[in-house]
């Protein structure tokens, strides 16, 4: 009898389970609310009038694909309304060059409180002597203002970036924007691809196809199956499937063809190559 | 009833010898030529090769059974040389699922011999216990019965020296006319063994503990309900033909019956169970020097179930039996596999992505007198069956192969047999027809990178998999003078859509070292034959030679011979019996392999043969009764593999062992 009451027990948790589910499911889509609540601030920047928060999801910027919320307020904390805002991320080194890194233009989100963009810090701080700096200009009440201000970017335990020179003698840079947080399934896998003109110039890299590779080092180099080549989509990213068949360390070989199919960058896995020129990892 | 099982002594070798000849002829009494192993070990049968041995020796031997081994524990049983995914084991009707995605604890493993009365086998698809395409085996629970007041108890150790094994076991019953309770409790502890020429075969060890409880309670005088639980832990244990080896196999089995009898004058019998159980496993690597990766391997298995069954009769002409039964399965493993490079994340992947399996069958069977030593049985079953994913994590694993796999899959599984069973005075003969449905199991349907270290494949599992088939025939004829008898059992399977595992070049293995990744196909038709000889003379009142052949063809088309498919074999024995004192010598061999399975990773066999023997003493005092028996298995220490030994591990070499019984 008691075996019969415990099989009740676990059919009703059963069903409650079912329900529970199905109502978690209908919430999973986070509103955009939800995103602002869990931005973390990664510092103020202010001049003499008012102060920007730089917000992102993990409060720190890394070297890589970041995404970047702002918010103007003035100096008691009250939040304003611009009319419009622009930015640029800047590299100042101790060598004397400057540079910029590929980022958005400012987008004014619906409510125009927060402001939202991606950076692509092509390399970590280090120290005063080679520092990032965000140059802000925006609008207020018709007056035009600008702000700028440090900000750390810390270097990626992973690469999720890499600068090289393709063998079309030009400079460019690929960066993973997603997954950003991984499965084990069928990812949705995202890079930007970007050129650059001595170092300030810099312009995404309009359909190119990026053969992708996943591949397991510590374990055999094994890869996984159905990953389809990455190619170019309006939004400005290069997207593909990325299969990962379990967690851990994924290096993900790639090899660049421009439009014409011929090889910017990169070779393929064979047994006696174990990775390509041209990767990029994740862990989790 | 202690004393049926006495005279079943020689069921070892014949299965009919328990069968009345008088009672078959003018009523009809359900007579199959299945086989009954009997496993007693109070009032054991001194005749037995090794009275206290495992389960999987009492399994191995019957004709049918092929004790597939991966090392010196947990043989997995093969039903008519078919795997265990197509056969189904129960314990009393109660369904257990392995928990090991590498088949190294088929449910056989979690019972002892002090738990058990019999094991009943049954080929073909006419069982009641579900839908299965090469048989099944229930092994039943030993239980005492209600009667005027009487307690037993005994007391069994024993020792190898091959394998240092040391075995204890005790058990106790106490016999009231309300009730009764039987307890059991037994041990058995191992280390390396050797291989034939002296070599110590590594990671061989094992130490396995089992407790059993059953208590009946009399509430009517036509009623009862029996409460039964076993407790199985098995720790250390080696698998020296694996990669790997086992933390810990652990089983909690309970179930509560409730019988009534008769019920109405053609209702005889009417008896409901429910049930649970619940396996963990624990796979572990830590003990091996040299392993390209450290890894983890857990996995559990929890399954509910229950099923009701009524017998009953029509005029003496039709003897029927209703069978409605149902069980719930989640079954869940995971591997973890710890990087070598410090800092690196571990690897998780899910190897059984908890899967729940709900399965309700139902079942009806009736045997009717055709004509005076004629009779006939019908069996017919149908199954609903659903699988379902539970795990999203696990969905999305499969999902990378499948993209357009769904969560949940039913399937509803017929199966039905006809056998007509002549009796005369001298013989008795069976002809049957059966076939079966089964659905996919866990790792076929599932499994995710599942390794198999005899062919070095990775095993992916294939959710689009239909369901596979079989139809079977059997003959069976024995003959029964008073010094001779002799049996003949053949059987053949034609299977459909028979599921294997195939090489796919695309895709990459997963696990260091492995030779590729296999998916599972089917193969339209495959076809598997049988064939069991036994012969029984008895040339003097003292003396008793017994005999038997076994012989199996299987081949796949488009494939090739099947795997695990055993050759010629033979056994034969001679026993003398002098007052208490008991002398028997056995030959055990098998013909030479040249047609394996090289695509399964199969290499050819040559031949063996061994020498046995043993004696034995008893004696019956006014302390109880006495039994010692002592052996040597493989006489000269001959070096030896066969078809069932995983990776070709060979098997152990001279093995001294001595047995002791007390009973009172």
């Amino acid at each position: 009898m008691k075996l019969a009451s415990s099989y009740m027990r676990s059919i009703i948790v059963a069903v409650l389970t079912l329900f529970l589910f199905a109502a978690c499911t209908k919430d999973e889509k986070p509103s955009e609310q939800n995103l602002y609540e869990k931005l973390r601030l990664v510092q103020y920047i202010e001049n003499e009038h008012h102060r920007i928060g730089v917000y992102s999801r993990s409060g720190t910027l890394t070297v890589g694909y970041n995404d970047v919320y702002f918010q103007l307020e003035d100096k008691q904390g009250n939040v304003l309304y611009p009319a419009s805002m622009s930015w640029l991320p800047m590299m100042y080194m101790s060598s004397g060059h400057s540079h910029s890194c590929p980022h958005a233009d400012i987008a004014i989100a619906d409510k125009a409180s927060w402001f939202q963009a991606f950076a692509i810090f092509t390399m970590a701080s280090e120290g005063d002597g080679d520092y990032w700096q965000l140059e802000f200009t925006y609008v207020l009440n018709g007056q035009s203002y600008q702000l700028l201000g440090r900000v750390s970017v810390r270097p990626s335990p992973r690469r999720t970036l890499q600068q090289f020179l393709g063998a079309d003698g030009k400079s460019y840079v690929i960066a993973l924007k997603a997954p950003s947080e991984p499965i084990v399934g069928i990812n949705e896998m995202e890079v930007g691809l970007f050129q650059s003109h001595m170092g300030h110039h810099i312009e995404e890299v309009k359909d190119y196809i990026i053969k992708i590779d996943p591949r397991m080092p510590t374990m055999g180099n094994h890869g996984s199956p159905n990953n389809t080549d990455l190619t170019y989509h309006p939004n400005g990213f290069y997207k593909g499937n990325l299969s990962l068949t379990m967690t851990g360390y994924w290096r993900i070989n790639m090899v660049l063809l421009n439009q014409l199919g011929e090889t910017i960058k990169g070779e393929p896995i064979t047994e006696d190559n174990e990775s390509s020129s041209l990767y990029l990892e994740l862990e989790f | 009833m202690f004393n049926k099982y006495i005279g079943a002594a020689v069921f070892m070798l014949l299965c009919l010898h328990a069968i009345g000849q008088e009672s078959l002829s003018d009523t009809l009494t359900p007579v199959s030529l299945d086989e009954v192993i009997v496993i007693a070990p109070r009032q054991t049968p001194a005749q037995k090769v090794k009275p206290y041995g495992s389960v999987d020796d009492y399994l191995e031997s019957s004709g049918v059974l092929n004790m597939l081994r991966r090392g010196p524990y947990a043989a997995e049983p093969l039903i008519n040389g078919m795997s265990s995914e197509r056969s189904i084991i129960t314990i009393d009707g109660m369904r257990i699922y392995a928990a090991c995605t590498d088949k190294m604890d088929p449910v056989t493993s979690y019972v002892e011999i002090t738990n058990l009365s019999a094991a009943h086998i049954q080929s073909g698809a006419m069982g009641s216990s579900g839908a299965s395409i090469a048989g099944s085996i229930d092994l039943q629970r030993r239980k005492s019965h209600f009667g005027s007041t009487k307690n037993n108890f005994g007391l069994f150790s024993g020792y190898e020296s091959n394998n240092q094994l040391k075995l204890l076991g005790a058990s106790g019953t106490f016999r009231r006319k309300t009730y009764y309770a039987d307890f059991d409790l037994s041990m058995r502890d191992a280390e390396n063994y050797r291989i034939g020429g002296g070599a110590k075969q590594a990671f061989s060890q094992y130490s396995k503990y089992n407790m059993g409880a059953t208590l009946g309670w009399r509430t009517s005088s036509r009623s009862e309900i029996v409460f039964s639980s076993i407790y199985d832990r098995a720790v250390d244990v080696g698998y020296p033909a694996l990669p790997m080896d086992v933390r810990l196999a652990e089983a909690m089995i309970a179930s509560v019956q409730y019988r009534r009898k008769p019920l109405k004058e053609n209702l005889a019998e009417w008896t409901t169970k429910l049930y649970g159980n619940h396996v963990r496993h624990i796979m572990d690597d830590s003990q091996r020097p040299n392993v390209p990766i450290r890894m983890d391997m857990p996995g559990r298995s929890t399954t509910l179930g229950g099923f009701s069954q009524l017998k009953g009769q029509k005029n003496g002409q039709h003897k029927w039996r209703l069978d409605l039964n149902g069980h719930f399965n989640r079954s869940y493993a995971e591997m973890t596999m710890y990087a070598n490079h410090p800092g690196e994340k571990d690897m998780f992947m899910l190897t059984w992505p908890d899967v729940h399996t709900y399965y309700v069958d139902a079942s009806i069977d009736d045997t009717w007198r055709l004509a005076s030593g004629m009779h006939a049985r019908v069996s017919l079953g149908l199954a609903a069956q659903r699988n379902q994913v539970a795990n999203e994590m696990g969905l999305q694993s499969l999902r990378i192969f499948y993209p357009e796999m769904r969560p949940a899959i039913n399937r509803l599984l017929k199966r039905g047999g006809l056998t007509v069973h002549w009796h005369q005075k001298i013989w008795n003969a069976e002809l049957g027809l059966s076939c079966a449905e089964r659905a996919p199991s866990v790792s076929e349907a599932y499994g995710f990178y599942l390794f198999n270290s005899y062919d070095g494949y990775d095993y992916l599992g294939n959710p689009n998999l239909a369901k596979e088939s079989a139809v079977a025939m059997q003959a069976a004829w024995k003959l029964q003078l008073s010094r001779l008898s002799a049996g003949l059992q053949l059987n053949q399977h034609w299977l459909h859509n028979y599921i294997v595992g195939m090489p796919q070049a695309h895709y990459n293995a997963m696990t260091i070292g492995a030779a590729g990744v296999k998916q599972y196909e089917q193969l339209t038709a495959a076809q598997i034959f049988n064939a069991v000889l036994q012969l029984s003379y008895r040339p003097h009142r003292l003396l008793l030679w017994d005999a038997q052949w076994t012989y199996r063809y299987g081949d796949g088309r488009n494939f090739g011979p099947l795997p695990m498919i055993q050759p010629l074999s033979y056994r034969s024995w001679w026993h003398g019996t002098f007052r208490q004192w008991g002398l028997a010598f056995g030959l055990e061999g098998a013909a030479s392999q040249r047609r394996v399975s090289i695509i399964s990773g199969e290499s050819g066999l040559p031949a063996y043969v061994l020498l046995h023997a043993n004696a034995y003493y008893r004696w019956q005092g006014s302390w109880g009764k006495f039994l010692i028996k002592g052996g040597v298995d493989n006489l000269s220490d001959r070096y030896y593999t066969t078809f069932a030994d995983w990776n070709r591990l060979p098997r152990p070499g001279r093995n001294i062992y001595l047995h002791l019984n007390w009973e009172w």
